[in-house]
């Protein structure tokens, strides 16, 4: 009886499931806004010195220092947060001091990457796109950046002949090959 | 005479003709085909232009006339004879001899794709949206879309969720519904001049906003609403109120402030609802400032709505006959020769014609506007002494401005994006004698003193087209002499053309030029100050009696449609109209005559001010000649021949006189402007003030002003 009971429950639920609409997951890790924390607000100072240029302060980018570059550049603000949230390698919040990447495109998905980021998870304790508890590590997901050889991997460009050119190997017939002479003395 | 009417016609036929053949000379035309048919039109054209002036329904969202081009949305994609793929109509200039395919299966399967696409991130919540029923994705859709949906995957990931932004106010912005057509981010960039949104992240991640939490404000912050193309931006004030089949429409004019925005009244059931802007080339292009737009509330607070009479410190309700019978009666026993009229900012030009004519036939000559201007012995007989000499769409030619004591920004924000046009598009130079305000565009500033109009001189020199507008509120305090005597040698050492008008005055209301055509005089404070009245009349006059109150015993009748000072100091109010309920001539700073179609009907037993005028009239035994709107309009053709010719912009004569005849005075010196920046623009006078809207954005304003990302 609580099976049919348990059925009938089901089955009302899948007519009405349609009614549910579901969000789509975030498909980035990071936000694209910002939100005041305490280690990331406007009203923390930021200068361009000495270690800065060498290591941009701590490897992330402050909102502090992206109203400085816009005070430098004579831009409106919003024009540099554009920048800073179009390019995936500015990185908006604070970051352990070693950032760990795994690709998890299909490629390497197939391979196993679901098995290295659960390592890497657990290892450290971070969620994808959080620090680890130390603060001393980051994991995020990427899309594999190395960009491919064009072409097929026999060493062919496009589609020319595998064994190199068979014709049109001479060197090119300048203009007026092949017309009749009184032609060209006309 | 008949004769030599002729030859100037035939002379101007002529001038024409050959203007035309000189434009086609300067302009190469290139041959194009639309689906066979062939059209020329001018080389600088894009495909999109084309098919909208030979008028091919063609679908696009981020193509906007007024805006740069963007090519975003992809949605004009057309197919063009010989080039591979399908081209995006609106950034594709016309080439010789193209052959453009709006209608071939290619074009239409690709607008039904992007459709498609666009619909895949949309919300289909088009019953609780307020765009519903003006949507261009709607309309869009039930034209060039498909008519069932392959869209299934709101069992697995859904349809993207993207968190609102707060963006004031009087914008919502429900981000889900955006479909990332950038013209709210290139309006609020080019024409208000704050670059405040802009679009975050990319690809499928992108949103439009601003980054951080901040609001957008500005003076033309509304005009987003029009621009959005579908519901990710809507009115505060106007949500879940109307659909657009549901309302009614008038045609009217602006109020606010004085440059005369030609606005549509939507109105349900005798209520006003909404007010958008309405095109109109020459003077507000297509923007309505908010407080055009917004201060709409105020229309039902504080509403007279039956004519009262004091009794002691209360007011009575009263039926016309008898506050007309009292009215009538004071008037009667007042010293004719001293009765005093007193303007209101909004009164229609029928008001004051019948206004001044009443006071004339009882043999007084007092009939005054609040606003004060006393720098010319001419008076108000130089109509280049007080309003905008220069047409406002010719505002753009100009390479460079100058600003005397005005903020142009918060006085005429139409006005304002013309000059930011000019400042944007033609390298204008702006320059800016007066305290620091908010412009919103790069200002030099020559010093707040009268003194550094010297400075002023060397600034202007060798400009083609130098324009110089002064506050009319300059003209009203001891400055107005020495300001307008130093410009006028300014604009008299410069060497351009006798059309083009240099020297412009921004007016604030509504009723000034209208007012002073008619033969109103400026000056209400002066001349109660004066001469003490036997009787004042005050038409909507509300700002005088804040600083004078007049004596004990004097009566004291009102007429106007809002109780504020004015009704609470009269001995009897009679209700009146306002903007949206009688409608009525307008006159705007340049002096164009525009005609505002009445509405709704006025409340409760409010009346047409005119008519108050005229039954007043009756009952005091004065015979006014006309009786009904027609007979009241020819009598006003007959003071002006400028209130029966609508529409058009006239020339003013005589505009280097106003120079010569400026009274010699001293000035205090220092020049000082009420509107500096955007929280003293909402709520500037009675009108506005008692809007709860306008005061919210005026909350908002000084909240924004604290917040430590109001920079731009």
């Amino acid at each position: 009886m609580l099976s049919s009971l348990r059925s009938g429950v089901q089955g009302l639920w899948r007519v009405s499931s349609r009614c549910i609409q579901t969000t789509s997951t975030l498909q980035h890790d990071s936000l694209f806004v910002h939100r005041d924390t305490p280690e990331d607000n406007s009203s923390i100072p930021f200068e361009f010195s000495e270690p800065n240029q060498k290591r941009q302060a701590g490897g992330w980018l402050p909102i502090s220092a992206m109203h400085k570059v816009a005070e430098i550049l004579n831009l409106p603000k919003m024009r540099v947060y554009e920048v800073a949230t179009f390019y995936t390698m500015f990185i908006r919040r604070p970051i352990g001091k070693y950032h760990l990447q795994v690709c998890t495109t299909t490629p390497c998905w197939l391979r196993g990457s679901d098995a290295v980021l659960q390592t890497l998870k657990d290892a450290t304790g971070c969620q994808v796109g959080g620090n680890s508890p130390c603060g001393k590590f980051t994991l995020s997901e990427l899309k594999k950046d190395e960009k491919p050889k064009p072409g097929p991997r026999s060493g062919r460009f496009a589609s020319e002949p595998l064994g190199g050119l068979t014709s049109l190997t001479e060197e090119p017939t300048g203009p007026g090959f092949g017309v009749q002479e009184a032609v060209l003395k006309a | 005479m008949l004769k030599n009417f002729s030859k100037l016609l035939k002379c101007r036929c002529f001038q024409s003709t050959s203007f035309r053949l000189q434009q086609q000379q300067t302009v190469p035309e290139v041959e194009v085909f639309i689906n066979g048919r062939s059209v020329t039109v001018p080389s600088y054209f894009t495909i999109l232009q084309t098919l909208r002036r030979e008028r091919v329904t063609f679908p696009s969202f981020c193509y906007h006339e007024r805006l740069s081009i963007a090519g975003n949305c992809r949605m004009c994609l057309v197919q063009i004879e010989g080039m591979a793929k399908l081209q995006i109509a609106c950034a594709l200039n016309v080439g010789k001899g193209m052959k453009i395919r709006t209608n071939s299966e290619k074009t239409m399967l690709a607008q039904e794709s992007v459709l498609e696409f666009l619909l895949i991130n949309h919300p289909l919540d088009c019953p609780i949206c307020d765009q519903g029923g003006e949507c261009d994705l709607q309309d869009l859709s039930m034209r060039f879309g498909n008519d069932r949906s392959r869209f299934t995957d709101i069992h697995f990931s859904g349809k993207r969720a993207v968190e609102d932004k707060d963006l004031g106010p009087l914008i919502r912005a429900e981000m889900n519904r955006c479909i990332h057509c950038t013209r709210c981010i290139r309006f609020s960039s080019q024409v208000c001049g704050l670059d405040v949104l802009g679009t975050a992240g990319r690809g499928a991640d992108m949103l439009v906003g601003t980054y951080v939490d901040k609001m957008f404000l500005s003076e033309l912050s509304g005009n987003i609403i029009d621009l959005c193309p579908v519901g990710a931006l809507t009115a505060i004030p106007y949500m879940f109120k109307a659909r657009p089949w549901e309302v009614r429409k008038a045609n009217s004019i602006d109020v606010t402030d004085a440059t005369g925005t030609n606005i549509v009244v939507n109105f349900r059931f005798d209520r006003v609802l909404r007010v958008l802007p309405r095109e109109h080339e020459e003077i507000n292009q297509e923007w309505l400032s908010d407080k055009g737009r917004w201060a709409i509330d105020s229309l039902e607070m504080q509403r007279l709505v039956t004519p009262m009479q004091r009794v002691n410190t209360c007011l009575c309700p009263l039926d016309w006959d008898s506050a007309l019978n009292i009215a009538a009666g004071l008037i009667k026993c007042a010293n004719p020769k001293n009765i005093m009229a007193i303007a209101g900012p909004h009164c229609n030009v029928e008001t004051l014609v019948a206004a001044k004519d009443f006071l004339n036939m009882l043999g007084s000559e007092h009939t005054y506007v609040e606003r004060g201007m006393n720098y010319s012995k001419s008076n108000t007989d130089l109509k280049a002494g007080f309003s905008l000499n220069v047409n406002m769409k010719d505002i753009v030619k100009a390479d460079r401005i100058l600003l005397v004591g005005t903020n142009p920004r918060f006085e005429a924000p139409v006005l304002n994006a013309w000059i930011r046009q000019a400042y944007r598009t033609n390298e204008c130079d702006i320059f800016v004698v007066g305290p620091c305000c908010d412009y919103n565009y790069h200002v030099n500033y020559l010093g707040a003193d009268v003194d550094c109009l010297s400075n002023a001189a060397s600034a202007l020199q060798g400009a083609k087209r130098p324009l110089i507008f002064v506050g009319i509120s300059q003209l009203e305090t001891a400055n107005g002499g020495p300001i307008m005597s130093t410009l006028s040698k300014i604009v008299a050492s410069l060497k351009v053309g006798s059309d083009w008008g240099v020297l412009n005055i921004i007016t604030r209301d509504a009723s000034f030029a209208g007012a002073l055509e008619a033969g109103w005089k400026p000056g209400a404070l002066e001349a109660v100050e004066k001469n003490v009245p036997s009787l004042v009349l005050s038409l909507g006059a509300d700002e005088s009696f804040y600083d004078w109150k007049p004596p004990a015993g004097i009566p004291f009748i009102y007429i106007g449609f809002q109780g504020d000072r004015s009704s609470e100091l009269a001995t009897i109010v009679l209700p009146g109209c306002a903007y949206t309920e009688s409608g009525g001539l307008y006159l705007n700073m340049e002096g164009r005559s525009q005609y505002a179609m009445p509405a709704v009907t006025p409340p409760g037993m409010a009346r047409p001010d005119w008519k108050i005028i005229r039954a007043l009239a009756e009952y005091s035994d004065v015979c006014m000649p006309y009786k009904n709107l027609d007979s009241l309009h020819s009598r006003m053709g007959q003071i002006s021949p400028n209130f029966t010719c609508l529409g058009c912009y006239q020339q003013k004569v005589f505009p280097d006189l106003v120079g010569q005849l400026v009274t010699p005075a001293k000035g205090t010196g220092c020049i000082d402007i009420d509107m500096k920046t955007l929280k003293d623009y909402y709520c500037s006078d009675v009108f506005t003030y008692n809007s709860s809207t306008m005061i919210k954005a005026q909350k908002a304003a000084v909240e924004l002003a604290r917040s430590s990302y109001a920079r731009i």
